[in-house]
């Protein structure tokens, strides 16, 4: 009777670990937050290098989640947004997180060569930076300032539907050009837009 | 010879179909209520999105991701078209506490059209509509087409389409205020912890026993609400929900425009049109 009780009590708190465990993975807390530290992280870019977010203490840094799958993410590769920024500003530390679960470094190499792209892909396909961060659609852009601090969390412009072509709203390029002036960011938040993060269930 | 310039045809044509060759997710159809329009009547017509197995689009609020759909239609002179009226929708939840609204397997996006009180008898009217839409399953693709269809003019209106059109005008929603209310509802507000946030309460007491009562707020991209709770015992419902003012954004309007969707007795999916004041008076956007 009493092994039954031990066994019983021993089920009984797996599950409860199990159920705890489940609840984690799921709704990892999103600890990113405007006017706080970002949350580092220490991932492997598209050719197997580790790339911390605290190798660029001192430097600005623009974090962008991408999915070469998407078409919101193609049609700003075509158009040059994010590498005409990433150019334009060459003292900010560009990044780019690929957080679909079902890609590879192979798959971010090969973007990385079709738009030749000077900034690496860092691959987050278990999606714990993502989460960490709350990055909901691709695209969606991070920038912290020197000090570390999130300065602004958002959609890259105000152009969801690209209708705008050349007219569009840069949100990054507004943020990026007040943080150079020593002035503080306007907007600091807007809502993003793109297709969801494909992360695992 | 003319075989080569045929062949030529064919080669071109295949080529230049939209560039790469993606899966159409979606049907487009557009429709009347009537078969023929007569002068100075009130009409609807009504664009029928089929929507293939797993893919959805969005709502006129698409939540965390993804874009609208949009349907603008065209009329000529003196027809006046409402606005866009828009079936109740789902939400879906995905990994990473992302949140969309939309449609699945089909919407018929609709709109009261009122013709003018003279129309020349015999003439043809052509009605065209422009949609467009992302529609979502693991890949997203964006789509949309250009439709037209012409009604003849006539002496009396003949209807048409006529189930279609009532299945999908009941899954309109009502207006709170209306007699087809099925709640009454009182709201309050508090300055909310951050700067430029509200928290709301809204109460709903019902005349029916709702299943599966779920809340679609109408947001614009400069305004965030979050921490939505809906929970209901029996008759008596709460939604609360935190609203904030993007930095660096302006208010566009006084009302935040929200669904409150249900399913009734009979099964039906159900909806109420519910505006809630952001008052002058509590407003910290002023």
């Amino acid at each position: 009777m009493r092994k039954k009780l031990v066994l019983g009590a021993v089920l009984f708190i797996s599950l409860g670990v199990l159920l705890q465990i489940n609840t984690w993975s799921d709704e990892q807390a999103v600890t990113a937050h405007l006017a706080s530290a970002a949350p580092g992280f220490t991932l492997e870019d598209q050719s197997g290098s580790i790339v911390s977010l605290s190798d660029f203490g001192g430097k600005m840094v623009v974090l962008e989640w991408l999915n070469p799958d998407c078409p919101f993410v193609q049609r700003h590769y075509k158009a040059k947004t994010m590498t005409t920024l990433a150019e334009k500003y060459g003292d900010v530390v560009w990044i780019a997180i690929n957080s679909t679960h079902y890609m590879t470094k192979e798959d971010d190499k090969t973007w990385v060569e079709k738009y030749n792209l000077s900034y690496p892909i860092l691959d987050d396909n278990p999606g714990k930076v993502g989460r960490v961060y709350g990055a909901k659609t691709t695209p969606h852009m991070f920038i912290i300032d020197k000090s570390g601090i999130l300065v602004y969390q958002g959609a890259i412009d105000d152009d969801p539907g690209g209708s705008k072509k050349g007219n569009a709203l840069n949100y990054v390029n507004k943020a990026l050009e007040e943080i150079e002036a020593g002035r503080a960011v306007t907007v600091s938040q807007t809502k993003p837009y793109g297709c969801s993060v494909k992360y695992s269930n | 010879m003319h075989w080569l310039f045929v062949l030529l045809y064919l080669f071109t044509f295949t080529f230049s179909v939209r560039g790469e060759e993606l899966p159409k997710s979606v049907q487009a159809e557009l429709l009347a209520n009537v078969a023929k329009i007569k002068a100075g009547d009130a009409f609807m017509v009504g664009v029928l999105l089929k929507i293939d197995t797993g893919w959805h689009i969005y709502w006129k609020n698409s939540g965390d991701t993804g874009l609208p759909t949009s349907l603008s239609l065209t009329f000529p002179d003196g027809f006046r078209a409402g606005p866009v009226l828009w079936p109740v929708p789902v939400s879906f939840s995905r990994s990473g506490g992302i949140i969309d609204y939309g449609y699945e397997k089909s919407v018929m996006l609709l709109s009261e059209v009122e013709a003018p009180s003279k129309l020349s008898h015999g003439s043809a009217i052509p009605v065209n509509a422009e949609v467009s839409w992302v529609s979502c399953e693991e890949i997203c693709i964006p789509g949309g087409s250009n439709l037209e269809v012409t009604l003849p003019v006539g002496e009396s209106t003949q209807s048409a389409n006529e189930r279609l059109f009532n299945e999908w005008e009941k899954r309109l929603p009502v207006d709170a205020d209306s007699l087809n209310s099925p709640f009454l509802a009182r709201i309050k507000t508090n300055a909310g912890s951050q700067d430029k946030s509200l928290n709301f309460t809204i109460s709903l007491d019902w005349s029916l026993t709702p299943a599966d009562v779920e809340w679609f707020p109408v947001a614009g991209r400069f305004f965030d609400v979050r921490n939505i709770l809906v929970r209901t015992k029996g008759r008596q419902g709460i939604i609360t929900f935190t609203a904030q003012l993007l930095p660096g954004q302006n208010l566009h309007s006084n009302v935040l425009e929200t669904v409150v969707a249900y399913t009734n007795s009979k099964g039906e999916r159900s909806g109420v049109t519910l505006p809630i004041q952001l008052e002058k008076a509590n407003n910290p956007y002023n």
